[in-house]
């Protein structure tokens, strides 16, 4: 008895842990279902392709969520930032200053957000609701009638980066140093076991290796890195695609920054108790601002990332995304009150979404069942979470 | 020696009149009692203190200087440490978190700069029992603890990190009988060691037991200061009630 009393403490405490459990055990009917075309690589990989465009804009809802906050507007932001950036590639602009473009304008929407809501007081929740309607205005009435702006109707090349040899050296040389730092610091830090000390010197050695596989092919040769392909290509042979990565790789820099650093402590404290943190001297107003632009950014960084894939975008790009975004943070068991919540959770929560999608198309359950079953995950998994977090 | 005075203060909020014209000074080593009715203002002159609410007219000294917080912060760069009436902890963050937030502990990693958890943990449970509060775990989570336990975190933070100025807002308010008598030992203690003390409490014996001086406000204005030698309870009791400054006085 005592020990699941612990085990259940244990589990409360991490926000993530119903998410799981959901998680698995829809996993485990699915594969009991239809273990031929569930278990298999093209059914995994399409799901993870489809969810990491949702899943990079759940981090953004997440901080939001967690600091009490709500982004109604991130399908809008997407919509106009993939518009921008298509557009400024079309029209010859560098490949590289157009992505810019698109990530600067998702940060303008974002903090257009933020400082609404600063200087109004409005709820988000409303706010965010006019500007996602305002925002989404903007390539319906640049992209007249419906129609859809393809990469292909201006029959390009696909956009190629071609990095100088010495900067591509350079580069690899600075990644290499950034481990060896890190690494002095680990090393230093108190408390280190033999053990650990053996795997940080073998973590080295490992990044060493890689540098030489790096540099020695290219002697100061330039490096072609094809843009679209880096963003959401196919990995190796596979159906597997690169925005896997990158949803993996954001998730894994947010989720350290909001659990170890201070800048995380005043997201937690802003959502928790807003009025507290405030005596304690958290800058309530910059935390919210900072988490709307953050929000923008990575709806702008998704949208483009998908326009790498689809290579083209329709007015109506990014609409009702937010939704079901906002559907697969709560499964991950974020708090709508804020002040608790997290990023492995939402990570969770976006692929349980797409794996209820793929699975109930294996089934040949029809594809409007999707919407339904989502929904009465979502009650359940706040039911559950409420439950569960009595006890923390 | 003088450290903070405050000359001619007045906030408004809209149009409600929360304090108006107080004179206010508060030495190195001395311990005043702020005292008054609910809604007398005391409340309020302290978060003009702190920069919660800067005035909307008047001048505040701190040491020499004329100063101006527009915001906590800028008070505890001072050394300003204040404990809130309404206790100012997050409930859904852990007790170590509370005690450090805003000013967390942290390593480096390269570049960057991460909290260093198991420091404030250790230094956080280290900091209160000190004070001889002891927690089962400073990772626990704040809702869990009773309104006493909480206050006492409060308490333990102000007095950790309060070098100059130490306020406190009723910080008695949810204690047992022992764990007051605990508090009123804080007090002096700062005072000892030259810490500047404002108390605020609605217990008159308190009063006499730590303070040097009492500072009362009616209706958000100065009724008078009083050296605690020269008053007795009764006449602070009837300024407090409203009923002006004795006659003997
Ligand atoms: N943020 C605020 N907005 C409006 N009125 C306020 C605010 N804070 C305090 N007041 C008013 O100022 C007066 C003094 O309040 P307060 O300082 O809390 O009193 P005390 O602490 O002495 O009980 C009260 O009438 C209160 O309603
Ligand atoms: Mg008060």
């Amino acid at each position: 008895m005592k020990r699941y009393d612990a085990i259940r403490t244990r589990l409360a405490r991490s926000p993530e842990a119903g998410a799981a459990a959901g998680f698995s055990v829809i996993f485990l009917v699915f594969a009991l279902a239809t273990p031929d075309t569930f278990l298999s690589h093209s059914a995994i990989s399409s799901i993870l392709n489809s969810q990491a465009v949702p899943g990079i804009l759940a981090i953004g809802i997440t901080l939001l969520m967690i600091s009490g906050e709500f982004d109604l507007s991130v399908g809008s932001i997407l919509g106009v930032s993939s518009l921008a950036f298509l557009y400024a590639t079309v029209n010859d602009v560098p490949i590289l200053l157009a992505a810019a473009i698109g990530l600067v304008i998702g940060c303008l929407l974002g903090l257009i957000n933020g400082l609404l809501l600063i200087s109004t007081g409005i709820p988000s929740f409303i706010i965010t609701l006019g500007t996602m309607l305002a925002y989404r205005a903007i390539p319906l009435t640049v992209i007249s009638g419906g129609r859809i702006i393809r990469y292909a109707d201006y029959s390009r090349e696909s956009p190629v980066l071609e990095v100088p040899g010495l900067v591509f050296f350079i580069l690899t040389l600075a990644l290499f140093f950034l481990v060896l730092w890190i690494a002095r610091d680990i090393w230093r830090a108190r408390n280190q076991s033999i053990k650990s000390k053996i795997l940080l010197a073998a973590a080295i050695l490992f990044s060493a290796y890689l540098l030489l596989q790096a540099l020695v092919p290219h002697p100061l040769t330039p490096v072609k890195i094809d843009f679209f392909d880096a963003l959401n290509g196919r990995v190796g042979t596979g159906n597997y695609r690169t925005s896997i990565l990158w949803w993996i790789g954001l998730t894994s820099v947010f989720a350290i920054a909001l659990s170890q650093t201070r800048f995380g402590n005043a997201v937690f404290a802003t959502g928790g108790n807003a009025q507290a943190a405030r005596l304690q001297g958290i800058r309530i107003d910059r935390v919210r601002v900072i988490n709307f632009v953050i929000s923008g950014f990575l709806a702008a960084l998704a949208g483009i990332i998908q326009v790498a894939r689809l290579k083209s975008v329709d007015p109506l790009r990014g609409t009702g995304l937010e939704l079901e975004v906002i559907a697969a943070v709560v499964i991950g068991g974020t708090l709508l009150t804020g002040g608790y919540g997290s990023l492995i959770g939402s990570a969770i929560g976006t692929a349980l979404t797409g794996m209820l999608r793929t699975g109930l198309v294996l089934m040949q359950i029809p594809s409007n069942a999707f919407r339904g079953a989502i929904g009465a995950i979502m009650i359940a998994a706040v039911v559950i979470n409420n439950f569960v977090r009595k006890e923390r | 020696m003088v450290l903070l005075e405050l000359k001619n203060i007045g906030r408004r909020f809209g149009h409600i009149v929360a304090l108006k014209g107080i004179d206010f000074t508060l030495e190195d080593g001395e311990v005043l009692a702020l005292l008054g009715d609910n809604g007398a203002g005391k409340s309020t002159l302290i978060k003009v203190i702190t920069g919660v609410y800067p005035p909307s007219e008047g001048d505040m000294y701190f040491g020499d200087e004329v100063i101006r917080f527009d915001s906590p912060q800028d008070a505890r760069d001072q050394g300003i440490e204040t404990v809130y009436q309404d206790l100012a902890l997050v409930p859904s963050m852990s007790i170590s978190r509370n005690f450090y937030l805003g000013r967390e502990l942290v390593k480096r990693l390269g570049p960057f700069t991460l909290c260093d958890q198991a420091a404030m943990d250790t230094g956080a449970a280290a900091a209160l029992g000190e004070i001889g509060i002891h927690i089962r775990n400073a990772s626990e989570s704040v809702a869990r603890l009773s309104g006493g336990e909480r206050q006492s975190i409060a308490i333990a933070r102000a007095l950790h990190f309060g070098s100059r100025v130490l306020i406190l807002d009723e910080p008695t308010s949810a204690l047992s009988v022992g764990e007051t008598r605990k508090v009123l030992s804080y007090i002096t203690a700062a005072k000892k060691k030259g810490i500047g003390v404002v108390f605020i409490t609605h217990n008159i014996s308190h009063v006499f037991e730590v303070a040097d001086r009492a500072t009362i406000l009616s209706h958000g204005e100065k009724v008078g200061d009083f050296s605690i030698c020269d008053v007795t309870q009764d006449d602070i009791a009837a300024m407090v009630m409203g009923q002006g400054i004795p006659e003997h006085l």
